[in-house]
């Protein structure tokens, strides 16, 4: 494989992560996340660790929402450091019918091809909530 | 640029602000660079801006340090992204960060600064 696909395995792989937030596909999303996956909101104070806690979180996100979209990636995918970070857009539709933009960044630990760490940082309010 | 020219020109861009050093921070951006705090919806647009804005925070007595760098560089993109902590001293220094910065290379300079920012912007506009 060379260093391209890398970069190309990696970029993959965050963009099913996130189609799979966008669809509410939580099998997937999962499938993405060893088991032992250390999930943090750093721009927030939130730390959830294995597939209970972050499916927990996940839910509690599309409960309280009617859609989230992520789109507008920019990657930098790290293949030699086991790392990618990417940019995106956020767009929440709130229950009201009103919709939420946020420039937010997450940076990816990966471990034989799923994320061990995934770390947040949010603009705004946070919506990845460790609480009701 | 390298990857391992990506490293050390982001370990220039965060010494020269934590030194407070204006003229080793404009050698490290580009002259269009762009600086924007994602978090906070804040851009300053040109070196100059960039400066003059660092050197105003550098006036006031809270000093800031930027360690504990995880750096993923992505040559083949432009890119480098860091995380890493600030910690403040002086009166009433905020808690230590966890902070986030995506720097794009034009050249052999950095061309845009993303800066995703835990709790309040401390990069006073």
């Amino acid at each position: 494989m060379t260093a391209q696909d890398d970069r190309a395995a990696q970029i993959a792989l965050v963009e099913r992560y996130f189609a799979a937030v966008d669809a509410e596909d939580l099998g997937t999303l999962l499938g993405t996340l060893t088991d032992a996956c250390v999930f943090t909101v750093e721009t927030h104070d939130v730390r959830l660790q294995g597939h209970a806690e972050i499916a927990t979180m996940f839910r509690r996100l599309w409960a309280e929402h009617a859609a989230v979209k992520h789109h507008r990636f920019t990657h930098v995918p790290d293949p030699a450091g086991g790392r990618i970070a990417s940019r995106f857009t956020v767009e929440n539709t709130e229950r009201d019918g009103s919709l939420t933009r946020k420039s937010n960044c997450n940076f990816f630990r990966l471990e034989n091809g799923r994320f061990s760490e995934v770390a947040v940082y949010m603009a705004g309010p946070n919506t990845l909530k460790d609480t009701p | 640029m390298t990857e391992a020219g990506l490293v050390a020109l982001a370990e220039a861009y965060f010494a020269a602000l934590d030194a407070r050093d204006p003229e080793d921070l404009a050698a490290t951006l580009a002259e269009e660079a762009v600086l924007s705090i994602e978090t906070h919806g804040i851009a300053h647009t040109g070196r100059d801006a960039i400066v003059r804005l660092f050197a105003a925070r550098w006036e006031g007595p809270l000093r800031a340090r930027h360690h504990d760098f995880t750096h993923s560089p992505a040559a083949a993109h432009g890119r480098i992204t860091s995380q890493f902590t600030v910690t403040y001293t002086g009166p009433e220094a905020p808690d230590p960060k966890s902070n986030a910065n995506v720097l794009t290379v034009a050249g052999d300079r950095i061309a845009r600064v993303q800066v995703y920012m835990a709790g309040d912007n401390t990069i006073r506009t």
